[in-house]
């Protein structure tokens, strides 16, 4: 992808957010981009798998269900 | 003060106030004293609690007269980072962004915890904002200095918590840890600090930054002081549905048990050779290898699985998670945020859906091979950071670089027990050993902590502009 890209995917995911930060540092965002997709190609690279993901969603009630 | 001072250990400070020979009034005091001497130079305090402290030091002497014995903590003076509700005042998590009211003034439950162990809760430490950020003057909170040399941080985010403990500002205190913000500033401060296994300690009453990530847990001068502070904070609550109960856990009884016929592995290869350490910090981790062979230790370097990947599933992680939580308050008050703070969390909403549910695999996957690693040896070391702590306004290394100078993140990735003590100098400034253990294996860990302390006096430093009072 080239800086534009870059520039406008993070632009695009942020408004979808309701964030509407100064181009400035629309431009500081976009540049980790290409770096935080490399580490994510390396996340992806691993052999996973049928590993399932650490996060758990248990579904027995819990005392705080009460307080809301 | 007597046989003790600001800057004893809490074991040293208990046995004097079960003595007779000091009170903790006369404690409170002087860490009041210091505080009115200092604070303002070192950024220590968000909020001070000066009269609340003495009447619960006033409190647990006449509790001690009257022959009632809270243990170790009973009359000592502690820090809380401000990301910790007290019911004291405020928790501002050092930011314009929190709602004043968040917490509700209540305590924590590792507070009521301390409260109930009979400690001093000198006052609120500062910071960095959300526990993400980084020094920021743009914003109205005071900047966290290195006691060893002013023109330096103090690392984070438990920012004031260990500047203050290395200070004499109290004898120790409550941080958190999300990627390192405990151990961070215990190497650059040199002091101890430990970030337990994830589920030992409760983090209801605390502001979240990384779910999955953050842990509360003890700062000190020494391990057997992060050990007795961890025996009062364990146990699980029904408002942490991530703490587990383990019954009883007790890691003081055994810290001065030695190392001797343990295993250790060092990570050198993914630390020491990675290309982000000062030869400084790797000459320190020789000698505390020696240190360890000494006491009896078989020592030897190990691979270290998914460093990189494990490294990354940590801020990419928590990123996202602390985006979750962020949000609304980035969209309606975004200049608020201090410029680091916003821009790393804001990264969050750039890890997909997908990415995030890989990241969690990676954790797993990493899970299995430490399990591997540790059928091999008992414990793994390394430096806590690859440098000291950095010079404010100095050129920064790249962002990457910095990151991965920090040696502590694979460990909130993977939920296990992590201590960072004293190891040494480089520059004048101190650096961190770190020592892992497995899952639950606090106790373990801990005592190599105290072995290793038992051997050096790094731990026993004070700086220079400590001396005051």
């Amino acid at each position: 992808m080239s800086d534009h890209d870059d520039l406008t995917q993070v632009r695009t995911v942020l408004a979808g957010a309701g964030i509407i930060p100064p181009d400035r540092e629309l431009e500081l965002l976009a540049r980790v981009l290409p770096t935080l997709r490399a580490q994510m190609d390396r996340a992806y690279a691993l052999d996973t798998g049928e590993v399932a993901p650490v996060a758990t969603f248990r579904p027995a009630p819990t005392p705080e269900d009460g307080a809301r | 003060m007597s046989s003790v001072d600001r800057f004893s250990t809490i074991t040293e400070l208990a046995d004097a106030l079960r003595a007779g020979t000091t009170t903790s009034v006369a404690l409170t005091e002087a860490t009041i004293r210091a505080a009115d001497a200092l604070d303002e130079r070192l950024g220590v305090y968000l909020a001070r609690y000066d009269d609340t402290a003495l009447e619960a030091a006033a409190t647990a002497d006449r509790e001690r007269a009257a022959g009632i014995d809270r243990g170790p903590l009973h009359g000592i003076p502690l820090g809380v980072k401000d990301i910790i509700s007290m019911r004291e005042g405020p928790t501002t998590a050092q930011s314009l962004v929190l709602p004043a009211d968040w917490g509700g003034r209540r305590d924590a439950p590792v507070v009521e915890r301390l409260r109930a162990a009979g400690a001093v809760l000198t006052g609120k430490t500062s910071t960095m904002e959300f526990a993400i950020g980084s020094p920021d003057r743009s914003k109205p909170f005071p900047l966290p200095r290195n006691p060893w040399d002013t023109d330096c941080w103090t690392g984070g985010s438990s920012s004031g918590t260990g500047g203050g403990i290395a200070a004499g500002l109290f004898a120790a205190g409550l941080g958190s840890d999300t990627g390192g913000s405990i151990r961070i500033p215990a190497a650059y401060c040199g002091v101890s600090g430990h970030k337990q296994t994830f589920g030992l300690v409760p983090k209801s009453g605390v502001v979240p930054l990384g779910f999955t990530y953050d842990h509360v847990g003890p700062l000190a001068r020494s391990a057997e002081d992060c050990a007795l502070l961890l025996d009062v904070l364990v146990g699980p609550t029904d408002d942490d549905p991530t703490t587990v109960d383990v019954g009883t856990f007790r890691c003081a009884p055994t810290v001065h048990d030695g190392v001797a016929g343990l295993r250790i592995g060092v990570a050198r290869a993914a630390t020491v050779d990675g290309g982000f350490c000062d030869p400084g910090t790797a000459t320190s981790l020789d000698a505390a290898v020696a240190a360890l062979a000494a006491a009896g230790a078989t020592v030897g370097d190990v691979e270290f699985p998914l460093w990189d990947e494990l490294h990354d599933a940590c801020f990419l992680g928590l990123y996202a998670e602390a985006f979750a939580w962020h949000r609304p308050h980035l969209a309606r008050a975004w200049a608020d945020y201090g410029f680091d703070t916003r821009l790393g969390i804001a990264q969050g909403s750039l890890v997909s859906a997908g990415d995030y549910v890989q990241l969690q695999r990676v954790r797993e996957l990493g899970r299995r091979a430490m399990a591997v690693l540790f059928a091999e040896v008992d414990l793994v070391i390394m430096p806590t950071t690859g440098r000291p702590a950095p010079r404010f306004g100095a050129p920064g290394m790249d962002r990457d670089e910095r990151l991965r100078s920090l040696y502590t993140p694979p460990f909130n990735s993977l939920g296990l027990p992590a201590l960072s003590v004293p190891m040494g100098f480089v520059d004048g400034l101190p650096v961190g050993l770190q020592i892992v253990g497995p899952a639950f294996a606090d106790a373990l860990v801990l005592r190599a902590g105290a072995a290793y302390q038992a051997r050096t006096d790094w731990h026993r430093r004070v700086p220079a502009i400590a001396a005051v009072d």
